[in-house]
C-alpha cells in the first residue's frame, strides 16, 4: 500500500461527503414540500367544515356541533351564538309584530261593544217616540261611551307608543316626594268620595330616576285601583323603602287582596281579575304601569298585605342607568 | 388546533400561588431537597468516575488515547499525517538509571512541554532542560537520593547506554511532584546532550541494536501518544491508522491502547459503588416523590370546592390538572437552582468521605465541576416533581362538579345495615371511623409501621458494631509497626512490604520496652507437595463442594491444584510470644519444641466454609518444595516479550512434622493476602529468618510500660511521617480512630437514611389525620349540631389517632424486630467487628412521637375547622 | 324557539327498601327569553332538577336537550366544554373563585374558552347590576348581596343559551333578596337572556314570566 491509495482513498471520501449532503439537502427539500401540501390540506379541510356548517346553519338544521379544546371548536361555539341572537332577533320581530297585532285586534274588540252601544242609541235617538229625559239620557249615554272609547284608545295609543319609542321619555333624577305628592292629590278627591283614607309614612325625600309625569301617571293609576276597589273608610298606606340600587314605594290597601295565581297576570292587557269582575275598570291601568315603569328602568309587584289586602311595590332606581345621565 | 385558552389557566395558577404562602414554602423546600441529593448524587457519581478514569490514566501514564511503541521517526510522521490523528507527542526513550533502585527511573528525551503536560507532569519550579548537563527530574528520585527539592542541585545519573555504562553528574534545571500511582519517574535531558550522546546513531542503527538486545529494544526510538477525535473504538481506529499509513500493526508497528479508556465508564468504577449509587437514586426518588406528593395531596384536598366550582363553570379535567401541574413547576423554577446550589456545596464537603471508603490509591482527591451534574440534577428534581404532581392532578381534574358544591367524606363501600345499639360511645365511634375507609387505614398503618421497622433496623446496625472484635482483630500487643500494606486496610500493590531496618534499630533504642515479637514471611513461595491421603481428602472436599468455587478462576484454580499435587499456602513465623495467640484445634502445641525446629503448624482448608476441612493431621508429615537457596532465575516472558513472572531453575523438598492442627491465625497477624483454597502454615522462626534464610520481617509488635508508651508512639509517627512514609504503626488509639471513622460514615448515613424515612412516615400520618378531619367537615359540624361536645369531637379524633398508633406499633413491633434480627444476623459473618444486637431504640423514640402527632394534630385542625359556627359550616357545605 | 327541554327525566338513588325518587318523570320545556321560576318546598326534588339540567350530574333515565343538544350523550369533558359556553349558573352560595377579584371571576368562563371578553358588554352588564366600581375588589371584600351580583354578571356576561340559578336569593335577607330578583327579571329582559330559577320562595317567583310547581319528583300543573 502506498500513497497512491491513500490518495485515492482521501478522494473518495471527499466524493462521499457531497454525495451525503446532497441526500440531505434532497430529504429536506422533499420534507418542506409534504409539510406545505399537509398544512394546505388542514387550510382546505377547515375552510370546508366551516362552510358546511353554515349552510346548515341556513337551512335551519340544527347542526353537529363539535364539542373540543380546538379553536375549530370555539369558532363553530361562536358561530352558533351569533345565530342564536340573530334568532332570537328575528323572534323578537316577530314577537313585536304580534303584540301589535295582538294591540290592534284587542282595540277593535275593546272598541266594538262601546262602539254598538253608539250605534244603537244614535239609531234610537233618530227615532222620534222619546221624551225629552230620554233624549237626554241617550245622549249622556253616548258621550259617556264616547269618552270611553277616547280613553281607551288613547290608553293604548300611550302605551303602544311608549313600549315602542316613539314618545320622547325623558327619565331623571327628580324628587319623588313631589312625584308622589302629584298623585295623591289627583286622587284625593275620589278618595275623600269614598271616605278612604290615604296614610303617606314619613320619609326623606330622595331623588330617584324617572320621568315625573309618566311616574304620577302610575303611581296615580295604582292609587285609583286601591281606592276603587277598597272597603269604604279604609286606609291606603304609602311606604318608601329604600334599597341599595332601588327605591321601593308601597302602596298597601286593605281591599280584597290579589290571589296568588293572579299576581303576575293583572299586569297584563284588559286583564280583570276575579274579584274586581263586577267594578267598572279597563284592565289597562297596571298595563301601563308597567310598560312606563319598564322604561325608566323600574319594576312594578304585587303582594299579599300581611294585614289583609294587598300591596304593589313600585321598585325605581336610585340613581341613573349606565349609558344615560 | 389547540384551543388557545392557556391564559385563563395562566392566571388561576399565578393567583393560587400567590394565596398559598405557607404551602409553596414547603413545597420549595421539598423541591430543593429532593434535587439536592439528586445533585450531590450526581456530582459524586460523575466525581468518582472522573476520579477512575483519571487514576487509570495516571498510571497508564498519560492522557492520549493510543499509543505507538519503539517508533521511528519515519513511521511516527506518517502516522500522524492521518487526519484521524488530531495530534500527537513523543518521545524518545534513553535509557533506565541504575543509581536509582527503589523505582523505575526512565530517561527520555521529550517533545517538547505538551508532552509532559500529557503525561500529567507539570514543573513545580524551573523549566525544560537546554543545557547539556541539565536534567528534569521528579521529587521521588530526589527523596531517595536525599536531595533537596531545588532547582540548580546536581544530581548523579549513572545509565548504561548500547552497552556502556554512562556515569554523569547533572543540574537540576526543573522539578516535579512525582506521582506514586504510575510505574516509573520520567527524567528528561536536553537535546544538546541527546544529540552527543547518540553521535549520529540513525533510528535504524537503534533498530539493529535492539534486535540484538532484547532488553534495549527501546532504546533510541519514538514512543508516540496519539490523539483522535474520539475516545470510541481506539483499538480500531489506531490499527486503521497504522495500516493505512503502510505498517503491520501487530509487527512492524506495534501499538497500545490508553485502557483508561477503553474499560466503560461503568466498569472503571467499584461495582460496589455503582449499585449503591443506583439503590441512593431510587431512594431518593422515591423519598422525594412522597413528600412533595404529600404537600400537595393536602393542597388539592383542601381546596376540592374551589375545583369543583371551576369544574362547573367549565374547566375541564385537563385543565384542572395543568393548573396544578403548572403550580409545581413555578414551584420548582425556585426550588430546583436552591437545590442545585445546595447540592454541589453538599457534594464537595462529602465527595472525599465517599472517596475514602472506597479503595483510591492515595491520589489527590478534587471535585471536578461538569454541565451534566446540573443537567443530572435539574432534570430527575423535575421528573420527580412531575411525578408527584400527577395523582393529585388527577384528583382535582376528577372531582365531580356536583360533589365538591356539597363536598363530603366519600365512603368507599356502603355499609349494609350496622346492626348494633352500643355505637354512640366515643371509644366505638373512634374506632368504626378507622374501618370506614380500610384502604386508607391500611395505608396509614404500613407507611407508619414501614418508617419505624427501617429505623429499627438502622439503630440496629448503628449499635452492633463492636470495637473490641475490631480492635483485636487488628492489633497485637500495644503498638505493632510493619509497611502500609499491613497497617492499612486497603493494600497499595506498590509497596513492599518489608519493614524498613533503620526504623526497627532506632524504635529497638527507646526506653520502656517490655516484649518484642516479629512477624516473618518468605519471600518465595512455599508450596505444599500433597500427600495421597491429602489429596483424596481435597478431592473429597471439592466433591463435597465445600471448597470456595465462586468464579472460573477459583475453580480452575483447584483443580490445578489437584492435578499437579501442589497446594498454595500462605505462611509465617513468629515469635514465641505470638504464638501464643494462635488456636489449637488439633493435637498440641509446644512453643519451644516447636521452635526448635522440624515441626509445622497448617491450618484448615482456607475459605468461607471450611473451618473443618482438615488435610493433615497431626503427626503427619508435610512436604513443602521451595527454590533452592542457590537456584537462578528465569524469567517468564509474554507473547510481546514482556516478564510475567520468574521460576527458579532449582527446588528443593523440605519434610516436617506436623504438630497441631491450628485455625487461621489472626488477621492482626498476618500480611492480608489469603491463598484461594490453599492452607496456612506456620513455620519455626528459624526457617524464615536467619543469613541463609529467604525471609524477611513484615511487622514488629511491641508492649511497652505504661509511661514509656507515649513517647514511644511519638518517635514511631515521627518516622513514619517524615522519614519513611511507607512504613506505618497501629495504636490502640490509631485504631479506634480508623474504627470511628468507617463506623461514622455508615452511621452517618444511616440515620440519615433513617431519618428520612421516619420524617415520611411522619408527614403521611399527618397528612391522613388533616384530609381525614377536612373531608368530614360537615359530618363533625353536625355531630355538633346534634349536641357532641368540642371536646367529645376532639376525643374521638385523638382517639382515632391513638389507634393507629396501637395497630402500626403493634405491627412495626412484630416485624421490625423479625426482619432487623433476620437481615442483620446475616452480617455477622460478613464483617468482622459486626455482632447483631437487639435495640429497642427506634420504637422507644418514634411511638411516643406518633402518639404526641396523634393528639395533636387533629387538636389544632379542629380547632381552626371549628372557628365558624356550626350553621355556617353546615351551610358551607350544601349546595 | 325551545332553548330547554327534559324528557321523562328521573333520578333515583339507592334501592330496594331504600330507594329514593329525587325525580320521577319529569317533562319540562322552556323557551327562548322566558323567566322560569320552579317553586318546590325542601326535597321536592328542585335542586336535583337543576343538576340536571346544567350537567352537573347524570340522570337514571331520560333526556335533557339543551339548544338542540341532548347533553347526556356527551362525554365528561364535552358536557363540561358544552357547559362552559352554554349555561350559566348561580348558586346560593360560594360563587367566586376566592383568588380572583370581581372582574376576573366575570370573565372566567369566557377566559376558560380562550375568548377575548366583550369589554363594553361586560362593562354595560355590571353597570346594570351596580357593581362595576367594586370590580377589581376581591370576593372577600363584598357583601353577601355583591356577590350574588358578581355571580349574576357571570352568568349573563358569556351570553349562555340559559342561565340555571339555584335559590340566588338563599342566603340573602329579604331587602337583597328582592333587589337581586329585580335585577335578574330586569338585566335578562334587558339582553334578552333566558333564566331557569329554582327557589321556595313564592313571593320572589312573582317576578317570573311562569311558575313552574314541583313537588315529589313531579311537575304539578
Amino acid at each position: 500500500m502506498d500513497e497512491w491509495a491513500l490518495d485515492v482513498g482521501e478522494r473518495m471520501t471527499e466524493q462521499s461527503f457531497s454525495v451525503f449532503w446532497q441526500i440531505m439537502l434532497f430529504a429536506a427539500a422533499v420534507f418542506c414540500i409534504l409539510a406545505g401540501l399537509t398544512a394546505f390540506l388542514y387550510y382546505f379541510m377547515l375552510l370546508r367544515r366551516m362552510e358546511r356548517m353554515l349552510r346548515h346553519y341556513q337551512n335551519g338544521e340544527p347542526g353537529q356541533e363539535l364539542l373540543a379544546e380546538t379553536r375549530e371548536s370555539k369558532l363553530e361555539a361562536q358561530l352558533r351564538r351569533i345565530l342564536r341572537q340573530s334568532r332570537q332577533a328575528q323572534e323578537q320581530a316577530k314577537n313585536d309584530r304580534e303584540h301589535l297585532a295582538g294591540l290592534l285586534s284587542d282595540l277593535s274588540h275593546q272598541l266594538k261593544t262601546p262602539l254598538a252601544n253608539v250605534l244603537m242609541d244614535a239609531e234610537l235617538l233618530q227615532g222620534k217616540a222619546l221624551t225629552k229625559s230620554e233624549q237626554e239620557q241617550f245622549s249622556v249615554h253616548i258621550a259617556q261611551q264616547a269618552a270611553k272609547m277616547q280613553w281607551l284608545i288613547s290608553a293604548l295609543v300611550k302605551s303602544s307608543r311608549l313600549e315602542n319609542g316613539i314618545v320622547s321619555f325623558e327619565a331623571g333624577m327628580h324628587s319623588i316626594r313631589k312625584t308622589l305628592a302629584k298623585s295623591v292629590s289627583a286622587v284625593y278627591a275620589q278618595a275623600q268620595a269614598r271616605n278612604i283614607y290615604i296614610e303617606t309614612e314619613l320619609f326623606d325625600d330622595r331623588k330617584l330616576y324617572h320621568n315625573v309625569k309618566w311616574t304620577a301617571e302610575v303611581f296615580t293609576n295604582v292609587l285609583e285601583n286601591a281606592v276603587k276597589y277598597s272597603p269604604v273608610g279604609s286606609v291606603v298606606r304609602i311606604r318608601i323603602c329604600p334599597m341599595e340600587l332601588y327605591t321601593k314605594i308601597d302602596f298597601c290597601d286593605e281591599g280584597p287582596g290579589v290571589p296568588k295565581d293572579e299576581c303576575t297576570k293583572i299586569f297584563q292587557r284588559f286583564f280583570r281579575g276575579k274579584a274586581v269582575e263586577q267594578e267598572p275598570g279597563s284592565g289597562l291601568g297596571l298595563y301601563l304601569a308597567q310598560v312606563i315603569l319598564t322604561r325608566e328602568k323600574g319594576y312594578i309587584t304585587c303582594t299579599q298585605n300581611p294585614e289583609g289586602g294587598s300591596c304593589f311595590s313600585v321598585f325605581l332606581l336610585n340613581g341613573a342607568p349606565p349609558g344615560e345621565s | 388546533m389547540k384551543n388557545n385558552n392557556q391564559k385563563a389557566i395562566r392566571r388561576l395558577s399565578e393567583r393560587s400561588l400567590k394565596s398559598n404562602r405557607m404551602r409553596n414554602t414547603f413545597a420549595v423546600m421539598a423541591i430543593a431537597l429532593t434535587c439536592m441529593l439528586f445533585t450531590a448524587l450526581a456530582s459524586m457519581g460523575i466525581g468518582m468516575t472522573q476520579v477512575a478514569q483519571e487514576q487509570t490514566m495516571r498510571e497508564v501514564g498519560g492522557k492520549f488515547h493510543a499509543g505507538l511503541k519503539n517508533a521511528t521517526r519515519e513511521q511516527m510522521e506518517k502516522v500522524g499525517k492521518d487526519p484521524r490523528v488530531v495530534s500527537y507527542t513523543w518521545n524518545q526513550f534513553i535509557a533506565v538509571l541504575d543509581n536509582i533502585l527503589k523505582r523505575s527511573a526512565e530517561l527520555r528525551y521529550p517533545q517538547g512541554e505538551e508532552e509532559l503536560t500529557n503525561c500529567f507532569i507539570e514543573l513545580e519550579e524551573g523549566k525544560l532542560p537546554q543545557k547539556e548537563n541539565e536534567i528534569v527530574v521528579d521529587t521521588i528520585v530526589l527523596d531517595e537520593l536525599k536531595l533537596p527539592h531545588e532547582v540548580g542541585v546536581q544530581f548523579p545519573a549513572v545509565f548504561r547506554f548500547q552497552g556502556e555504562t554512562v556515569e554523569k553528574t547533572f543540574t537540576v534545571s526543573g522539578w516535579y511532584q512525582g506521582d506514586r500511582v504510575s510505574h516509573a519517574s520520567q527524567l528528561y535531558i536536553s537535546s544538546a546532550f541527546w544529540e552527543k550522546l547518540r553521535d549520529g546513531r540513525t533510528d535504524e542503527d537503534f533498530l539493529a541494536w535492539g534486535e540484538n538486545h532484547p532488553e534495549d529494544k527501546s532504546v533510541g526510538l519514538y514512543s508516540v501518544g496519539l490523539y483522535f477525535e474520539t475516545d470510541r473504538n481506539i483499538e480500531e481506529t489506531v490499527r486503521s491508522v497504522i495500516k493505512d499509513a503502510g505498517y503491520d500493526p501487530d509487527r512492524e508497528l506495534t501499538y497500545g491502547v490508553n485502557w483508561a479508556y477503553m474499560s466503560s465508564r461503568m466498569e472503571a468504577m467499584d461495582p460496589m459503588a455503582v449499585v449503591l449509587l443506583g439503590a441512593a437514586l431510587l431512594v431518593i426518588l422515591v423519598t422525594g416523590y412522597l413528600i412533595i406528593y404529600n404537600i400537595f395531596q393536602i393542597s388539592v384536598i383542601g381546596d376540592i370546592r374551589f375545583y369543583g366550582l371551576l369544574k362547573t363553570i367549565g374547566a375541564t379535567k385537563k385543565q384542572l390538572r395543568r393548573l396544578i401541574r403548572r403550580q409545581a413547576l413555578v414551584l420548582s423554577v425556585f426550588g430546583i437552582p436552591l437545590g442545585l446550589f445546595a447540592g454541589y456545596f453538599a457534594s464537595c464537603g462529602l465527595f472525599p468521605f465517599m472517596m475514602s471508603m472506597v479503595e483510591h490509591n492515595g491520589m489527590e482527591i478534587r471535585l471536578h465541576f461538569d454541565l451534566w451534574i446540573l443537567v443530572f440534577g435539574a432534570a430527575f428534581s423535575l421528573l420527580t416533581v412531575l411525578i408527584s404532581c400527577h395523582r393529585p392532578g388527577k384528583i382535582a381534574g376528577s372531582v365531580s362538579p356536583i360533589e365538591a358544591v356539597r363536598y363530603s367524606e366519600k365512603n368507599m363501600k356502603r355499609k349494609k345495615t350496622k346492626k348494633s345499639e352500643t355505637g354512640a360511645r366515643v371509644h366505638r365511634m373512634a374506632l368504626s371511623n378507622l374501618g370506614r375507609n380500610k384502604k386508607k387505614t391500611i395505608f396509614v398503618v404500613l407507611s407508619l409501621s414501614l418508617s419505624v421497622s427501617i429505623l429499627c433496623i438502622v439503630l440496629t446496625a448503628v449499635g452492633s458494631f463492636r470495637i473490641d472484635n475490631y480492635l483485636k482483630s487488628r492489633l497485637v500487643g500495644d503498638v505493632t509497626v510493619g509497611s502500609i500494606n499491613y497497617t492499612a486496610t486497603a493494600q497499595n500493590g506498590l509497596v513492599d512490604f518489608v519493614v524498613d531496618e533503620e526504623m526497627l534499630a532506632l524504635l529497638d533504642e527507646q526506653p520502656g520496652i517490655l516484649t518484642r515479637n516479629e512477624m516473618w514471611s518468605p519471600v518465595y513461595a512455599k508450596d505444599i507437595v500433597m500427600s495421597d491421603m491429602a489429596v483424596a481428602r481435597y478431592q473429597d472436599y471439592y466433591d463435597q463442594g465445600r471448597l470456595d468455587m465462586r468464579d472460573d478462576y477459583e475453580i480452575s484454580h483447584l483443580e490445578q491444584s489437584i492435578s499437579t499435587r501442589e497446594l498454595s499456602t500462605d505462611v509465617y513465623a513468629y515469635d514465641d510470644e505470638l504464638l501464643e495467640n494462635l488456636t489449637v484445634l488439633k493435637g498440641k502445641l509446644d512453643i519451644e519444641k516447636f521452635q526448635k525446629g522440624g515441626y509445622i503448624l497448617v491450618s484448615p482448608v482456607i475459605g468461607d466454609d471450611t473451618q473443618d476441612c482438615i488435610l493433615y493431621e497431626p503427626g503427619d508429615t508435610v512436604t513443602l518444595r521451595m527454590p533452592a537457596p542457590d537456584t537462578g532465575w528465569i524469567e517468564e516472558r509474554t507473547e510481546s516479550g514482556e516478564i510475567s513472572g520468574v521460576t527458579p531453575e532449582k527446588v528443593i523438598e523440605k519434610e516436617y512434622e506436623v504438630m497441631a492442627v491450628t485455625a487461621e491465625a489472626p488477621s492482626s497477624m498476618d500480611e492480608h493476602r489469603y491463598s484461594v483454597n490453599g492452607v496456612q502454615i506456620i513455620l519455626p522462626k528459624s526457617e524464615l529468618a536467619g543469613a541463609r534464610q529467604d525471609g524477611y520481617c513484615f511487622a514488629v509488635s511491641y508492649t511497652l510500660e505504661e509511661e514509656a508508651l507515649p513517647a514511644f508512639i511519638e518517635t514511631v509517627k515521627d518516622y513514619t511521617e517524615n522519614i519513611n512514609p511507607y512504613m506505618g504503626y497501629m495504636t490502640k488509639e490509631s485504631l479506634i480512630e480508623e474504627f470511628r471513622d468507617m463506623t461514622n460514615v455508615i452511621q452517618g448515613i444511616g440515620l440519615a437514611l433513617g431519618l428520612v424515612i421516619a420524617v415520611i412516615g411522619v408527614l403521611n400520618f399527618i397528612n391522613s389525620i388533616l384530609t381525614g378531619i377536612i373531608s368530614r367537615k360537615r359530618e363533625l359540624a353536625i355531630l355538633s349540631s346534634i349536641g357532641m361536645t368540642q371536646q367529645q369531637i376532639k376525643r374521638m379524633l385523638m382517639e382515632e389517632g391513638l389507634y393507629y398508633v396501637l395497630l402500626s406499633g403493634i405491627i412495626s413491633i412484630l416485624f421490625g424486630s423479625a426482619i432487623s434480627y433476620a437481615v442483620l444476623h446475616a452480617l455477622n459473618q460478613v464483617i468482622l467487628f459486626f455482632e447483631y444486637r437487639y435495640n429497642a431504640l427506634a420504637f422507644l423514640i418514634m411511638l411516643p412521637f406518633f402518639a404526641v402527632i396523634a393528639v395533636i394534630a387533629p387538636i389544632i385542625a379542629y380547632q381552626r375547622a371549628a372557628k365558624e359556627s356550626v350553621v355556617e359550616r353546615l351551610r358551607e357545605t350544601e349546595g | 324557539m325551545e332553548i330547554l327541554k327534559t324528557e321523562g327525566l328521573k333520578k333515583y338513588y339507592g334501592s330496594g327498601s331504600s330507594l329514593v325518587k329525587a325525580l320521577d318523570g319529569v317533562d319540562l320545556s322552556v323557551e327562548e327569553g322566558e323567566f322560569v321560576a320552579v317553586v318546590g318546598t325542601s326535597g321536592s326534588g328542585k335542586s336535583t332538577l337543576l343538576h340536571m339540567l346544567g350537567g352537573l350530574d347524570y340522570p337514571t333515565q331520560g333526556k335533557v336537550i339543551v339548544d338542540g343538544k341532548d347533553i347526556f350523550n356527551l362525554k365528561e369533558t364535552e358536557l363540561t366544554i358544552f357547559r362552559r359556553r352554554n349555561i350559566g349558573f348561580i348558586f346560593q352560595s360560594y360563587n367566586l373563585v376566592p383568588v380572583l377579584n370581581a372582574y376576573e371571576n366575570i370573565v372566567l368562563p369566557i377566559e376558560l374558552d380562550g375568548e377575548k371578553p366583550d369589554k363594553s358588554f361586560v362593562r354595560e352588564v355590571m353597570e346594570s347590576l351596580g357593581i362595576y366600581e367594586r370590580r377589581f375588589a376581591m370576593p372577600n371584600q363584598l357583601s353577601g348581596g355583591q356577590q350574588q351580583r358578581v355571580a349574576i354578571a357571570r352568568a349573563l356576561a358569556a351570553k349562555p343559551a340559559i342561565v340555571l340559578a339555584d335559590e340566588p336569593t338563599g342566603n340573602l335577607d329579604s331587602r337583597n333578596s328582592q333587589e337581586v330578583m329585580g335585577l335578574l327579571k330586569v338585566t335578562g329582559e334587558q339582553f334578552g337572556q333566558t333564566i331557569l330559577m329554582i327557589t321556595h320562595n313564592e313571593m320572589l317567583a312573582q317576578l317570573c314570566s311562569r311558575i313552574v310547581r314541583i313537588e315529589d319528583g313531579k311537575i304539578w300543573r
